[in-house]
C-alpha cells in the first residue's frame, strides 16, 4: 500500500494535521506543501576518501579556511548525495577549520555534530598547537611552518625543516616537500629561487630539486603551446576549438613533435591526429 | 602571523606572483624557445619570421644557425 502521498497530502490539511503528524512539531503561521524537484544536485566535494579494499567508513572532507556560512549545509547535502549513490555504506562527514573562528555556531546542524554521520570538526591551529607538545617531530609540522612562525624565526628555522621533509623516504613524501617550498614562496614573494634555497641551505645544485624541475616543466609546456599555435595559425589559420583543447592538453614532448612535423602535414586533423 | 597564514590558505597569495615562480618559469620558457627554433632552422629559412614566431630575437636565431653550421661542420671534419 501506498502511503507517502496520502500523508503528505494530510500534512498539508494545517497546522493540526502536521502537528500531529510528526508528534508534536507546532507550525508558527500557514504552510504550503508542494513537492520541489532540486535540479542543480550536481555537487563536488573537497574530498571523499573512500577505503581501497572497500572496508571501512568513508569520509567525506571540506576544508574551510573561512567563514562561509553554509559548510554545514554543503556536507549534510554532500553525505545524503554519497548515501543514496553507495547505500550501506557507512560515511562520515568532517569540517576541517583553520581555526575556531572559520567555524558556523549558528548553523542548524551544529548540535548534530558528533552525533551520526556529521563528526565534530577540528581546527587547524589547535591540532598543531597539541601535535607540537605531543609530537614535535612529525613532518607535517614542519610542513606549516612557513604559515606558522615569523621571518626571523622561518629562516632560522627552515633549513631543519626542509632537511627533516628531504629525509623523508615515505611513498607521497615529496608532497610534503613541494607544499613546505609553495608556502615557503608565498611568505617570501620576492625572493627569487637562488635566495629561498641558501636561505635552505641546500646543497644539491638547484637545477636538480625537484621544485626547480617542476617549474621549468611547465615554463617549457607553456611556451610551446604558444608557439605551436602561432605556427598552426599560420599554416592552417584560425584554430578551430578542439585544436585549441589538444594543444592544451598535450605534454611538452609532444608539442614538440608537433612543431617538427607542422610543415609536412597536409591538414590540421593529419597532424594533430583528429 | 594569523594574517600570513589567512591569506595562504585563502588562495590570496598566488603562487604564480612570486619570484621564485616566475624566474623559474621564463627560463623553462626560454629553452623551449631555443629548442622549437633550433628544431624548425632547416624548414623556415626566414629569419624574422622564425623570430616571430617563436619568440627569440633575430639575432638569437642568426646565432642558433651559425651554431647549427659550426655543429655542422665539426662533425665533416670527425
Amino acid at each position: 500500500m501506498k502511503t507517502d502521498k496520502q500523508i503528505h497530502l494530510l500534512l498539508g490539511t494545517g497546522a493540526d494535521a502536521f502537528r500531529f503528524l510528526t508528534s508534536g512539531i507546532e507550525l508558527p503561521g500557514p504552510y504550503r506543501g508542494r513537492s520541489v524537484a532540486f535540479k542543480e544536485l550536481e555537487r563536488r566535494a573537497d574530498r571523499v576518501f573512500e577505503p581501497e579494499s572497500g572496508e571501512g567508513p568513508t569520509y567525506i572532507i571540506e576544508i574551510q579556511a573561512q567563514r562561509g556560512g553554509d559548510v554545514y549545509d554543503r556536507l549534510v547535502l554532500e553525505l545524503v548525495l554519497y548515501r543514496k549513490a553507495h547505500p550501506g555504506r557507512a560515511v562520515y562527514g568532517l569540517v576541517i577549520f583553520l581555526d575556531a573562528g572559520c567555524d558556523e555556531p549558528d548553523s542548524p546542524w551544529v548540535d548534530s555534530l558528533g552525533t551520526g554521520p556529521l563528526l565534530r570538526p577540528v581546527y587547524l591551529d589547535a591540532v598543531l598547537a597539541k601535535a607540537r607538545e605531543r609530537e614535535p617531530d612529525h613532518p607535517l609540522l614542519a610542513v606549516f611552518l612557513p604559515l606558522l612562525v615569523d621571518e626571523r624565526e622561518l629562516a632560522g628555522r627552515a633549513p631543519a625543516a626542509w632537511r627533516r621533509l628531504e629525509s623523508l623516504t615515505e611513498p607521497g613524501s615529496k608532497v610534503l616537500l613541494d607544499v613546505f617550498l609553495s608556502w615557503l614562496m608565498e611568505r617570501h614573494k620576492g625572493r627569487n629561487f637562488e635566495e629561498i634555497m641558501r636561505m635552505l641551505q641546500v646543497l644539491t645544485p638547484l637545477e636538480e630539486t625537484v621544485a626547480y624541475q617542476q617549474l621549468v616543466g611547465i615554463g617549457k609546456q607553456k611556451e610551446a603551446q604558444v608557439i605551436l599555435r602561432k605556427l598552426l595559425a599560420r599554416r592552417f589559420g584560425m584554430l578551430p576549438p578542439w585544436a585549441v583543447a589538444r594543444l592544451e592538453e598535450a605534454e611538452t614532448a609532444q608539442l614538440e613533435a608537433w612543431a617538427e612535423a607542422i610543415f609536412d602535414a597536409a591538414s590540421l586533423e593529419a597532424l594533430l591526429g583528429r | 602571523m594569523r594574517r600570513a597564514w589567512r591569506r595562504c590558505w585563502a588562495g590570496n597569495v598566488e603562487l604564480k606572483e612570486t619570484r621564485f615562480y616566475q624566474e623559474v618559469f621564463a627560463k623553462g620558457q626560454r629553452e623551449e624557445r631555443l629548442r622549437i627554433a633550433r628544431s624548425l632552422l632547416d624548414v623556415i629559412a626566414d629569419d624574422r619570421l622564425l623570430a616571430e614566431k617563436t619568440g627569440l630575437s633575430e639575432a638569437e636565431v642568426q646565432a642558433l644557425r651559425a651554431q647549427q653550421h659550426s655543429g655542422r661542420a665539426d662533425s665533416l671534419l670527425r
